[in-house]
């Protein structure tokens, strides 16, 4: 006997939808996936969650409680975000800071980076499914960058520590021993994430191949930082548009050949150890003694008017800021140029015609920030 | 407001301006900040300061130039803007020269300004709305800015999606901020805000940062909030 | 070779059985929920950290704070859930757990039911689970569920299958598919030495049917969020559990019997009972450890490369192991036979797979000095 059909099967794409609160989206943030089986037909992202419309509140803020905002944003890698806004406000008013203020700061920046490359790996493994090995063995070494942190900022994460000029007050006095007793461990943390993923064979299968841009699709969707880097863009602002005391320092900076995700793991992977050379050598160099502002510092931060665009290498990408100023101590338009929102634009055209599984690999591999995303 | 810390003790030296400190936290809690703010001696008169950056023109050769002659016929205003260290172009255009200038800066062999860094908006008030791009060469290794002025009556700026993919973004949010309208964007819809929000432009100057918290209170205009679910 | 096993000595066949069963149940329910302690303290020593230690000393008392958390919860029902499907979900899969203890010998003389074909028993009774996923993934009325329902299905129906041609190789070495045969068989040597191949083959296949990392693709906590559990909270989510424990009991006791040769080898039977059952909790012991160990460290397969490794490279390895024990049966070849062609067979497995994935060639990254600006990007 045969059954005959009186109709096709329906087939219905269905929409999943992830987020605003799902384990593995980084954040507050939303995903509507339209898949066909387990295959990735459409995404559309939704963000704005986290929009506190920072850019609005700048404008009411003067150019030293703009710091602490600054941190709120990108709030894995608050020393870039300072860094970018100091700066800004410096060129503006052509304020030259003090080489051991400018040391420290590139040694804390350095070591911020570590610290965020380190909840990178500790995320991307949780997103590969590792049940937390990933996770506990990074936020151990990241404990003790923030402890550093805490004794020279007096916070564990959103430090306003970067002053106009310089720093806000001196560090300890046994901030070189802290920060070399920290890179021993850090080191060893690197090499046991190391060894726990880069060659695991389940990991690599999950991670290779996946994501793929090339680096014009890279270019033309204003991406930065590692995912640049890793689809074979040679460019690091570090080098290539330096900026604090960046050019007197050797490092080598890695660039991928296939920008999949496994080679932006790679990337991120060496850019700590990268990191920690630099900080060797920054502590190195480093003035012991020194002021920590210029001593014609001005009392009250007033700009003349202007506009200006200055750029810093985040972990996360090329964090800008445009700074317009109509004289007066508040800024009058300030943009910030977020990396992680730069990049996440690009997450439809890379997650299409991938698998269900492969968008969380993908989306942790941006790694983004939903405070800078979102601002 | 400045608050009294300990790094300006130290750069004044002792330069001695104990008058104009601000009152301590004790007497500004007892009394209103605007009284507390009368209370200081007038600062003197710093109102002759120039409202704007004096313009310089680029030296000769620079990459306007080659802008000018990558596209021609078209009216440009060229100075120097500073960066992190030294300086570079921007040009301002006009809205309807804007799509014409962004194809050559990113086909013209001589500029191939492939990369769109940023997008902002800028609300000048009486002068109207700004729109200010970004762009950089990753062949070329130089920088240009390109602005765009339109008046508040016709906020409308081509739209350079098809150019640069990167705008997409960034165009949505400058919508969400300052109502400017991106002719040709193929999915113009809120980004920043919620679904519903297309009447209220929260980055133009007319909406002042005070007031803000009313916005979520009786005090709604109307129609605001009641877009589709 | 074909040996019937004693039953327990109590007057009437079905008294005994009920009370064994009766007792089993009780110590399975105790053992699994402290499998779940032992499991967390493992894991979190792996991970640096210490795992519970605040119920009670070294935190022994954690699964009975979580047990008397979870019965004490309110029990939630989605309004649209299925009735029918949505309730019976976590029994069909709890209850084929315990079914599989009955032919179980936990010892010489322990056990509740001697089946002369114990081993198929076994493995169809534990099959049975893929129904309670179905159930609970398309009752709960949820695309995350519905879509973890549907991978375990996937994942639990491919991968019986090298399970049993596995067990297959087994059974036609030793002429018998009643485990009590298999054990005393291997009074000798234990069958890990005739079958390294089939060894591996069951390693793998029966993590696959525990959901454990690396194939808890339907329990995937970073992508559905607990795939078809989300729906179920307190006493049903706490059998859930329960089952996943209770189930790799079973298979680390099967992995015990038929691979390691249980309590019959090396000492023989003349033991007594206390060292009898010392070897089987050991035995069963390397199992779980293995299985928490990997649970800890290895990362997650994606849904189409666990198939494709089941589909590709698990079956036509089992089945050419079946060839291979099929010449030397029929040749009557001698056993080290079983031995070469097994292990070669174990060892181009895991050849295969290092291969398949290390040596794909791929560039490395390059490196660019700081020193020198870059001239070309791209």
């Amino acid at each position: 006997m045969v059954l005959e059909q009186d109709h096709a099967l329906e087939v219905v794409d269905m929409a999943i939808n992830m987020g605003p609160q799902h384990p593995s989206t980084h954040g507050v943030f939303r995903m509507v996936l339209v898949v066909d089986g387990e295959k990735v037909v459409d995404v559309t992202p939704h963000i704005g969650y986290m929009h506190r419309g920072g850019e609005k509140l700048m404008e009411a803020m003067d150019f030293r409680q703009g710091i602490g905002f600054a941190d709120r944003t990108e709030y894995l890698a608050q020393f870039s975000a300072e860094l970018a806004y100091v700066m800004a406000v410096e060129r503006l008013m052509g304020i030259e800071v003090p080489e051991r203020a400018e040391y420290i700061r590139v040694i804390l920046t350095e070591m911020n980076r570590l610290s965020s490359h380190f909840m990178f790996m500790g995320a991307f493994g949780i997103d590969s499914g590792l049940f937390g090995t990933s996770f506990t063995y990074a936020f151990r070494e990241r404990e003790a960058l923030q402890d550093v942190f805490e004794e020279v900022s007096g916070d564990r994460l959103m430090y306003a520590y970067f002053r106009v000029g310089g720093l806000a007050w001196e560090v300890t006095d046994n901030f070189t021993q802290r920060v070399h007793e920290v890179l021993r461990g850090t080191q060893q943390g690197i090499r046991d994430l190391d060894d726990l993923m880069t060659h695991n064979e389940i990991f690599m299968a999950r991670c290779q191949n996946i994501g793929a841009f090339t680096a014009k699709q890279a270019i033309a969707n204003g991406m930065s930082g590692p995912l640049l880097r890793a689809s074979g863009v040679n460019w690091d602002l570090r080098r290539d548009e330096p900026y604090s005391v960046y050019d007197r320092f050797k490092f080598q900076i890695p660039v991928g050949n296939y920008g999949d995700v496994y080679d932006r793991y790679l990337v991120r992977l060496e850019e700590m150890r990268q990191s920690v050379s630099i900080i060797e050598q920054a502590l190195e160099q480093l003035p012991p003694e020194g002021p920590i502002v210029p001593e014609k510092m001005p009392r009250r931060l007033r700009t003349p008017p202007g506009e200006v665009y200055t750029k810093v290498e985040s972990p996360r990408g090329e964090w800008g800021v445009y700074l317009v100023s109509k004289g007066g101590d508040k800024p009058y338009r300030m943009k910030m140029r977020s990396p992680s929102f730069c990049n996440l634009s690009a997450l439809r055209e890379m997650t299409i015609g991938q698998f269900l599984a492969d968008a969380v690999m993908i989306l942790g591999s941006m790694d983004i920030v939903l405070g800078c995303v979102d601002r | 407001m400045t608050l009294p810390d300990g790094q300006e003790q130290e750069a004044e030296g002792g330069a001695g301006e104990a008058p104009a400190t601000p009152p301590s936290p004790e007497a500004a809690a007892e009394k209103p900040a605007a009284k507390a703010a009368a209370e200081r001696p007038a600062r003197p008169a710093k109102e002759a300061e120039p409202k704007e950056a004096p313009r310089v023109a680029p030296p000769a050769g620079s990459i306007n130039e080659t802008l000018a002659a990558a596209a021609p016929g078209v009216a440009m205003t060229a100075y120097m803007v500073p960066g992190t260290r030294g300086e570079s172009v921007a040009v301002e255009v006009s809205r309807d020269d804007l799509v014409a200038v962004m194809t050559a800066a990113r086909d013209d062999a001589r500029l191939s300004l492939d990369y769109l860094r940023c997008l902002s908006g800028v609300d000048w008030q009486e002068e109207g709305l700004e729109v200010v791009y970004h762009l950089w060469s990753f062949s070329k290794f130089h920088a240009l800015t390109v602005k765009t002025r339109v008046g508040y009556d016709d906020p409308t700026v081509p739209s350079v999606t098809a150019l640069y993919p990167a705008a997409d973004w960034h165009e949505r949010e400058t919508r969400d901020m300052f109502g400017i309208n991106f002719a040709g964007h193929h999915n113009l819809v809120p980004l920043l805000l919620p679904d519903d929000m297309t009447d209220h432009f929260p980055l133009r100057k007319d909406n002042p940062l005070q007031e803000i918290e009313e916005w979520q209170g009786e005090n709604l205009r109307d129609g605001a909030g009641e877009g589709e679910e | 070779m074909l040996l019937s096993a004693p039953s327990i000595d109590i007057s009437q066949p079905a008294v005994s059985a009920g009370l064994g069963l009766f007792v089993i149940t009780l110590l399975m329910t105790v053992g699994v929920a402290y499998a779940t302690w032992y499991e967390r303290k493992i894991v979190a020593r792996i991970q640096q950290r210490l795992g519970p230690n605040r119920a009670g000393p070294f935190g022994l008392l954690q699964p009975i704070a979580d047990m008397l958390k979870l019965l004490t919860k309110e029990d939630l029902r989605p309004a649209t859930a299925d009735p029918i499907a949505w309730e019976v979900a976590v029994f069909g899969i709890f209850v084929p757990a315990f079914l599989a203890f009955v032919a179980v010998p936990f010892t010489a003389d322990w056990l509740i039911a001697s089946l002369p074909l114990s081993l198929i028993y076994l493995l169809s009774v534990s099959g049975l689970s893929f129904i309670g996923f179905l159930m609970a993934g398309w009752g709960s009325d949820s695309k995350y569920a519905l879509l973890g329902g549907m991978r375990a299905a996937a994942q639990l129906i491919s991968y019986e299958i090298p399970l049993i041609l596995a067990m297959v190789g087994l059974v036609m070495v030793t002429h018998s598919a009643d485990v009590y045969a298999i054990i005393l068989f291997q009074d000798k040597v234990p069958l890990i030495v005739w079958q390294p191949l089939g060894f591996l083959i069951f390693l793998t296949a029966s993590i696959a049917e525990l959901e454990r990392q690396p194939f808890d693709i339907p329990t995937g906590e970073s992508e559905v969020a607990g795939g078809v559990f989300i729906e179920f909270s307190g006493i049903r989510w706490s059998m859930f559990q329960l089952t996943s424990y209770v189930n790799m009991y079973v298979f680390s006791l099967l992995g015990a019997f038929v691979f390691l040769g249980g309590w019959e080898w090396p000492f023989g039977r003349d033991i007594g009972w206390g060292y009898q059952l010392l070897l089987t909790i050991t035995k069963m012991s390397i199992f779980v450890v293995f299985y928490v160990w990997i649970r800890a460290t290895l990362p997650r397969l994606r849904v189409d490369q666990l198939m494709t490794y089941a589909w590709k490279v698990l079956i036509p390895f089992a089945l050419v192991q079946i060839f291979f024990n099929g010449l030397v049966i029929v040749y009557d070849l001698p056993d080290v036979f079983l031995l070469v062609t097994s292990g070669a067979g174990a060892v181009a497995l895991v050849t295969l797979v290092y291969r398949s994935v290390r040596t794909t060639p791929r560039k490395p990254l390059q490196m660019f000095s700081s020193a020198e600006p870059a001239r070309s990007v791209v």
